[in-house]
Order: C-alpha cells, then sequence, then structure tokens
C-alpha cells in the first residue's frame, strides 16, 4: 500500500513542464530545418555522385577508342592515321589537365592491364608512362592516410613503374601492415634486387600468406636470378631465415648445408621443421648425427619428420638409434613411425606382435581337415568367439570343442555350467555320480525332434524303439527328465501329504490310462531306501514307479516326435536317450523324499519348490518389475497371483529386500497366497485322474505300457493352458474333487504324473 | 572484298570497345552485344559469319549461345569463346556443346585476331 500511494504522487508530481510556446515551435521549426538541410545535403551528394559516375563513364567512352588508337598505332600506318594519331596527342594532353579525366584515364588503363596481354599490354604501360600518370601516384606516396599510401603503392605496382622503386622501398618496414605488405611487394616485383633488400631490410613478421605471395610475385618476374639465400640463413629475424630456407628449397640452392644442418637446433620448431625438409630435398647424408642430436629436442611433428628423413637417407647403422626410440618412446605414433623406419631401412626387421596367437595353440589344432568340417569350424570361428575352456574343470579336449558336434556343448561349459552344478548341489550327488558327466540341464532350451522321423516312430513303435532317432538335445532331454523328476517328487510329497493312507479306489471305467504294472509295483517290495518306516511301502512303491518310469521314458520320447519345433541344437539321440536312462530316478525320488519327509509338510513343500526353481530366468515377472514404478509394481503382484506359480514363489521372497514398504508388504501376501494356492492346486490335480483330459486318449487295446498312448495331435493340442482350464472347469463344477480323490489315490495321482510328462514332453 | 560479319558479345565495354577497335582494323564488320538478350536479337535477324563471344554474359551465357545456335538455329557458325582462365569446366562445356575454339584472358588482341581469320579459314 505504502509503495502504490508512492507511486501516484510520484504520477501526480510529473506534470508539463513550464516551456513557452514560441520557444516549442522555433524548435519545431529547427528540427525541420535540420531535417531538411540533412535530406537536400543526402540529395546533393548523391546527384554529385551519379554525375561523377556518369561523367566518368562517358569519358570512359570517350577515351576508350583514343586508347585503342594509341595501343595499335605503328610507325607502318599510313600517313592520315599518322596525323590523326598525333591530333589525338594534343586532344589528350588537353583532356589530362582535367584531374578528373587523369584519374579516369588511369582507371581505364589499369583495367585493360588486366584484361588484355600481349603487345597490347605493353603499349598500355608505356602509354602510362608517356602520359605522365605516374606522377599522381608518386604524389600521393607523400600522404599521411594509409588507404592512399597503399593505394598509390599498389597503382604504380600494377603499371609497372619501376622508377618509383626507390621511393616505395622505404614503406618496407611501414607501421601499417597493409602499406608495409603493399611496399615490400612492390619492391620484390619492380625490380630483380627489390627481394634482396626486403629481406635485408625487413624487420617485421612475414606472415604464411604474405610468403606465398611473395613467392608468386618473383616466380613470375622476368629474369629473375636468384640471389643466395643461404645468406640470409644468419638473419636475426627467425621469419626471414624461414623464408630463406623455403626460398633455398625452390630454388633448389644446395650449397647451404652446413648451415641448415645448423638450423636442426633453432629454437624455432618451424625454422626446424623447414631446415629438414632442405635435408630431405637435397639428400645431405652428413645431417644424420645432427639429426639424431636434434630429436631430442624437438615436437612431435619434428620427431616425425626427423625419422621420415632418417628413412630416407639413414641406413643399417641407424637401426640402434631406432631401436632405443621404439624402446623408450611412450607415443605410440613415435614408435610406430620408428618401426616402420626399421623396416624400411632393412626390411622385415620388425614383424607384427600383436594379436598373434602362440605358435603352441596353432600346432595343436588339427593340421589336416576335411573342406566341410573346415567350413564349419570357420562359420564356428566367425559366429561365436568363445573363450578357450577350462581344461581343469571341463572335461572336453580343445579337439573336442574344435569339433562342430560339441558346440553347445561349449556353449553350456561357458554359460551355464556354474548354474548347473549348483542345481546338481541342490538335486542331489547321485545325478552327477550315474550320469554321464557331458550331460547337463538345460532347462531353458527347447525340445528337440526331428518331424520326419518322428513320423517313422509312428508308423512303427517297435523299430523306433530300436534306432531312436529322434534329435534330442541331451540336454534337452535332461531338462524334460529333471522336470520330470521334480514332479515324481512333487507328487511324492504330495502322497506323503495325504492324511488318508487307504488304497486306492481304481474304477477301470473311470480310469484315464491303463496303468497296467499296477501288480508290480505291488510285488516290488525290497528296494530299502527310506528309514521311515511308517512310509515304508509307498516309498518302495515309488521307487519302483521311477525305475519303471526310467525304462519307459524312450517310449515317451518316440511319442513325443510327432511334435515338431523349432531347434536350436541337434544331439545325436543315442546321446539324448542315455542321458535320460542315465539319471537314478529311484535315487533322485528317494532322496528327493528323505528330505521332505525330515520336514513339516506344508513348510517342506514351498521350500523344495523354491529351491528347486531357478529364481532368475524363469519368472517372466522378475523383468517387467526391474524397470517398473511402485504402482506398476503393486499391479503385476496381483498379476504374479493371478498367473503366477511356484517360479514366482522365489521372485516374491526376494521382493522382502525392495525399497517400497507397499511393494514389501504385498509381496509377502501375495506369496502366502500363491503358496497356498499352489499347494491346492497340486492337490486337486490329483482330482484329474478322474477326469480324461481333452486331448489325451487312452488306447485301451495296447496295455503294454504306461505311454502307449495315442495321443492325437491336434491344433491345439499343445495348449498346455486349455487343460489347465479344463481342470480349473471341473475344479469349479466339483469343488469336492480335490479333496475326495485327492485322499490317497495314488494311481490317479501316477496318472497325473504321467499326463505332466506328457505335458513336459510336448512343451 | 567483301567484309567479313562478326559478332562480338562482351559485356566489358573497355575490352570490347578494343577489340572491337583491333578487328575493324584487321577489316572486319564487327557488331557489338553487350549481353545475351542483344546477342540473340541479333542472331533473330542476321547471321554473322563468326561469334566471338565472353562465357560470362548477363541473361545469355556463351554456353548457352553455343546451345542455342547448335541446337535451336541448327547453325554451324564458328564460335570462339572467350574466357578467364580456371574456368575449365565452362570452356569443356562449351566445346562440348560444339564451340569451335576457346581464347583465355587477359586477351592478347593479335592472337584473337590469328583465331577468327583461321575459323572462318576453316568454314
Amino acid at each position: 500500500m505504502k509503495g502504490q500511494i508512492s507511486t501516484y504522487t510520484l504520477t501526480l508530481q510529473w506534470n508539463t513542464p513550464g516551456v513557452p510556446e514560441e520557444l516549442l515551435w522555433y524548435m519545431t521549426a529547427a528540427f525541420l530545418m535540420l531535417a531538411l538541410f540533412y535530406l537536400s545535403s543526402v540529395f546533393y551528394f548523391r546527384a554529385r555522385l551519379k554525375n561523377k559516375a556518369n561523367r566518368e563513364a562517358e569519358l570512359k567512352k570517350d577515351l576508350a577508342p583514343m586508347i585503342s588508337k594509341f595501343l595499335f598505332y605503328t610507325e607502318e600506318d599510313p600517313l592520315e592515321a599518322r596525323r590523326e594519331y598525333v591530333q589525338l596527342k594534343i586532344e589528350i594532353r588537353q583532356l589530362l589537365k582535367n584531374g578528373l579525366t587523369r584519374t579516369v584515364l588511369s582507371e581505364v588503363l589499369r583495367d585493360l592491364k588486366k584484361d588484355v596481354s600481349g603487345s597490347a599490354r605493353n603499349e598500355l604501360l608505356s602509354l602510362y608512362s608517356d602520359l605522365g600518370l605516374q606522377e599522381d601516384a608518386i604524389q600521393r606516396l607523400k600522404s599521411r592516410r594509409w588507404q592512399v599510401l597503399s593505394k598509390a603503392i599498389l597503382e604504380l605496382t600494377e603499371m609497372e613503374v619501376r622508377g618509383a622503386y626507390g621511393l616505395i622501398k622505404k614503406f618496407v618496414n611501414h607501421r601499417s601492415s597493409i602499406v608495409r605488405k603493399q611496399a615490400q611487394l612492390a619492391t620484390v616485383s619492380l625490380k630483380n634486387e627489390g627481394i634482396t633488400y626486403f629481406l635485408d631490410s625487413n624487420r617485421y613478421q612475414i606472415s604464411e600468406w604474405q610468403q606465398l605471395k611473395l613467392l608468386d610475385v618473383i616466380r613470375q618476374l622476368d629474369g629473375f636470378e636468384a640471389p643466395k639465400f643461404k645468406n640470409w640463413l644468419t638473419s636475426k629475424n627467425a621469419y626471414v631465415v624461414l623464408f630463406a630456407l623455403r626460398l633455398i628449397k625452390y630454388y633448389k640452392q644446395n650449397d647451404a648445408s652446413k648451415a641448415i644442418i645448423t638450423l636442426l637446433n633453432h629454437r624455432n620448431q618451424q625454422i626446424k621443421v623447414e631446415a629438414i625438409q632442405c635435408i630431405r630435398e637435397f639428400f645431405i647424408q652428413d645431417a644424420k648425427e645432427p639429426l639424431k642430436v636434434a630429436f631430442a629436442n624437438g615436437n612431435e611433428e619434428v620427431k616425425l619428420l626427423i625419422l621420415d628423413t632418417l628413412g630416407l637417407i639413414g641406413n643399417t647403422d641407424d637401426i640402434k638409434f631406432l631401436q632405443n626410440i621404439i624402446n623408450k618412446s611412450t607415443t605410440h605414433i613415435i614408435s610406430s613411425k620408428a618401426s616402420s623406419v626399421i623396416n624400411t631401412l632393412k626390411p622385415e626387421t620388425i614383424l607384427p606382435e600383436s594379436d598373434i596367437e602362440p605358435i603352441e595353440e596353432l600346432t595343436s589344432t588339427p593340421t589336416v581337415d576335411k573342406p566341410e568340417e573346415m567350413e564349419e569350424k570357420e562359420k564356428e570361428a566367425l559366429s561365436v568367439h568363445l573363450p578357450k575352456p577350462d581344461f581343469k574343470e571341463d572335461p572336453m579336449a580343445w579337439e573336442d570343442v574344435l569339433n562342430p558336434e560339441f558346440e553347445d556343448e561349449v556353449i553350456f561349459s561357458h554359460c551355464c555350467l556354474q548354474e548347473f552344478r549348483e542345481l546338481i548341489q541342490e538335486i542331489g550327488e547321485p545325478l552327477l555320480q550315474t550320469g554321464d558327466p557331458g550331460t547337463l540341464p538345460l532347462d531353458f532350451l527347447p525340445l528337440i525332434v526331428e518331424e520326419q522321423e518322428a513320423q517313422k516312430t509312428s508308423e512303427s513303435q517297435d523299430t523306433a524303439e530300436e534306432t531312436i532317432d529322434t534329435s534330442i538335445g541331451f540336454k534337452s532331454g535332461l531338462d524334460q527328465t529333471l522336470h520330470a523328476e521334480e514332479r515324481i517328487t512333487r507328487e511324492i510329497e504330495a502322497l506323503l501329504s495325504m492324511e488318508n493312507e487307504d488304497t486306492p479306489q481304481f474304477h477301470e471305467e473311470e480310469d484315464v490310462f491303463n496303468l497296467n504294472f499296477l501288480p508290480i509295483l505291488v510285488d516290488e517290495a525290497g528296494t530299502p531306501s527310506v528309514k521311515d518306516d511308517k512310509e515304508e511301502l509307498d516309498i518302495r512303491s515309488i521307487e519302483v514307479i521311477a525305475e519303471t518310469l526310467m525304462q519307459k521314458v524312450p517310449k515317451a520320447f518316440i511319442k513325443a516326435n510327432r511334435a515338431s519345433e523349432n531347434y536350436s541344437i541337434q544331439v545325436p539321440p543315442e546321446e539324448s536317450f542315455e542321458a535320460v536312462k542315465s539319471i537314478n530316478w529311484a535315487s533322485i525320488a528317494s532322496q528327493n523324499l528323505q528330505l521332505t519327509i525330515d520336514q513339516e509338510e506344508d513348510t517342506q513343500l514351498k521350500n523344495t519348490s523354491i529351491k528347486r526353481d531357478d529364481p532368475y530366468g524363469f519368472s517372466i515377472f522378475q523383468e517387467l518389475f526391474r524397470t517398473a514404478d511402485t504402482e506398476s509394481k503393486m499391479i503385476l503382484l496381483d498379476e504374479v497371483l493371478a498367473i503366477g506359480d511356484k517360479k514366482e514363489l522365489f521372485f516374491l521372497k526376494t521382493l522382502s529386500e525392495d525399497p517400497s514398504t507397499q511393494v514389501r508388504n504385498k509381496a509377502s501376501q501375495i506369496h502366502e497366497a500363491l503358496a497356498s494356492s499352489l499347494l491346492q492346486q497340486e492337490e486337486s490335480e490329483v482330482c484329474e485322474t478322474e477326469i480324461e483330459g481333452p486331448s489325451i486318449k487312452i488306447d485301451s487295446a495296447n496295455e503294454d505300457t504306461l505311454f502307449d498312448l495315442s495321443f492325437e495331435p491336434e491344433a491345439d493340442c499343445f495348449q498346455e493352458p486349455n487343460i489347465q482350464e479344463e481342470r480349473e472347469k471341473e475344479e469349479r463344477t466339483n469343488p469336492e474333487l480335490g479333496v475326495s480323490n485327492s485322499a490317497g489315490n495314488l494311481m490317479g495321482r501316477f496318472a497325473v504324473l504321467t499326463h505332466k510328462i506328457f505335458g513336459k514332453i510336448y512343451g | 572484298m567483301e567484309k567479313k560479319h562478326l559478332l562480338l558479345a562482351e559485356d566489358d565495354e573497355l575490352l570490347a570497345s578494343l577489340l572491337e577497335y583491333r578487328l575493324k582494323m584487321a577489316g572486319f564488320e564487327v557488331v557489338l552485344a553487350q549481353d545475351g538478350k542483344e546477342v540473340k536479337e541479333y542472331l533473330s535477324r542476321e547471321t554473322p559469319d563468326i561469334i566471338v563471344s565472353d562465357i560470362m554474359m548477363p541473361y545469355f551465357s556463351g554456353i548457352e549461345l553455343v546451345d542455342y545456335l547448335r541446337n535451336t538455329l541448327n547453325s554451324k557458325i564458328p564460335v570462339i569463346v572467350v574466357s578467364s582462365a580456371g574456368n575449365e569446366e565452362n570452356v569443356l562445356s562449351a566445346f562440348e556443346l560444339g564451340a569451335n575454339d576457346f581464347i583465355a584472358k587477359p586477351v592478347n588482341p593479335s592472337e584473337l585476331l590469328v583465331r577468327v581469320n583461321r575459323e572462318l579459314n576453316k568454314a
């Protein structure tokens, strides 16, 4: 408010000044007059300049034919022409009394000089001189204005007024650089000895451009005899020395070797460079040692130039010096140059060293290869640059690595070996002991089956059993077996968790699978593997089941051949079969069972699930969480609950370290909910023994094996979610199914197990 | 003896005047044209025996003139192009379009005269 008041006060105080009205009128009139004066003067000067230009143009028009007549007049012309010429001379003399005409005539002659050559040009110059036009320019040399001086010098230089040389040369060291440069050019161009005077007397620096212009002027001088420029190598002006060196090089005056060598030690690096250039130009052998001495004090440009010059004038005696440079120099470009100079002096003295493989490795590779193998190896080498395998850890030989057959093993050994070992430790030592050391679990690799072979096997089951030609990557195969093994374990765990231990009621008409091996389970009761007496019977049975499974798996693979997928890894089928067969199912099952018995049932199921699931690379939510904000994470957590499985359990656990409290709390809630829902799901899966799957039919006619199923692949037969949906639908329609039927229905669980194995086989 | 008609196309008045004088001295009937328009006008009315044309001209360059003569008028009038040194590309273009000769600036009037006579003799 205070400020506003004061503003108003100030505003009110601003009143029109009390100027008399008459004074205002006078001032207005004065300004108008000034404006008129300004405008009129502009128009006047403009008109004057225009008039002058017009007059000049007219004069040029008048003078041009006159000049032409003067130029092309000869003594041989007829008498009439000669009379005309004399008349013209008188006329032009009259005209030249006018200053403007003189100026215009000078301009015309100078312009014409640029456009004509030959005798006409010479005539022009003599006309200029005859008419005494140079006197005006010489008069202007007395001016103190640098632009007038400069123009006058330029005019005299252009019209080649040699008489003005003495007047112009004193401007060589003029304080004005423009006058000085113009005077230098004039001095050099007007007389041949002008360069001598200039080099002797110049006290200022000579720019590179000026040096070029001077050199151009000297080159165009008629009958120019170059003085001994070595005389100026002793000049105190470094620029004179530099220019002299360039002139020495240009005029190839090679009689100044000693002076040039001395200049190698000049403080000015540019002079050093020019001296070295002269040494190169004149091939001065005596300069070798001084060059070596000068090397120490030179900059990089000088050093490189010295090395280059040594390469040109040096010999093998200088290699030691160059070697020394290579050893001591910290600059790559210098040492590289020295190397190249050594090779110039003595070819192939220094051979390539970097990135050259040791000879031992080269000799270890097979020397003679088939062309196909060589091509494959080349492809391999181009596609994947694998590090050398660790021979201590990897049983494969380096020769095997080179063999394309084992390329997957190589990749695996470098990518997943560590993870595999951790996994093995979790699963148990038996796998490592009984399994092929080369067999490795690659959960992430797809199942590989050849379509053609699958057709063959479907046609003839017996022959296919003998000649299992399914090209399953053994890692993938093992992956399948491991998953199957996991599921067996889970099923066993589920079985153990059941309270009802009654013998399962299995109605033949309701069975999904024809489980013909059931009597075997009853008969095989002598396998001691589990300590707990309470569970002994079931455990023994499970071991037998596992062994049976081990035998039946190949057949499952045969069935699996019907599924064709994209394959990235091809492994001989024998290996895959062996890999699957080599797994000690019973041992794995019993060991896992033992683990589960030792712990509480609920927590045990969660923990084993979590342990066996690889937390990274499996949960799709992990990647999403990395970039998501808190809100997105909350939404994703809901999704985890909706679609998550055991893989997500571990991931949810890792979220307990999330910086957001909201996420942490929700993650723990989701974890619990998911764990319980998974438990329920597993229990409910038992009920599926009574539910016929949509794409799996039991071939009742063939009762030999568990896996002899007439599998008819449909368009959507590999869609596992459909099966899940069916299950869920069944559960919804019959919610008690899971509970009631899960009570000790061993056969039902086994059917589910086989179903799962099939599911896994078909991806 | 009938005088030969020479069309001199040059925008520099001084040089044009100088060359005109020299060519007239040599017995040519010289017609001066300051730019391309004047050249075209003249060519629509008259047919010179030879043309000396600067390459760099207002409205209508020497190259265009050669092109106009050879491709539009289908004329075989000898053309000598005049150009400053270092204008190699234009000169080559002029030759490709059908120019008969070339003379560089600064022009030696005596040399020009020799070339003009040579071209007329060829024709």
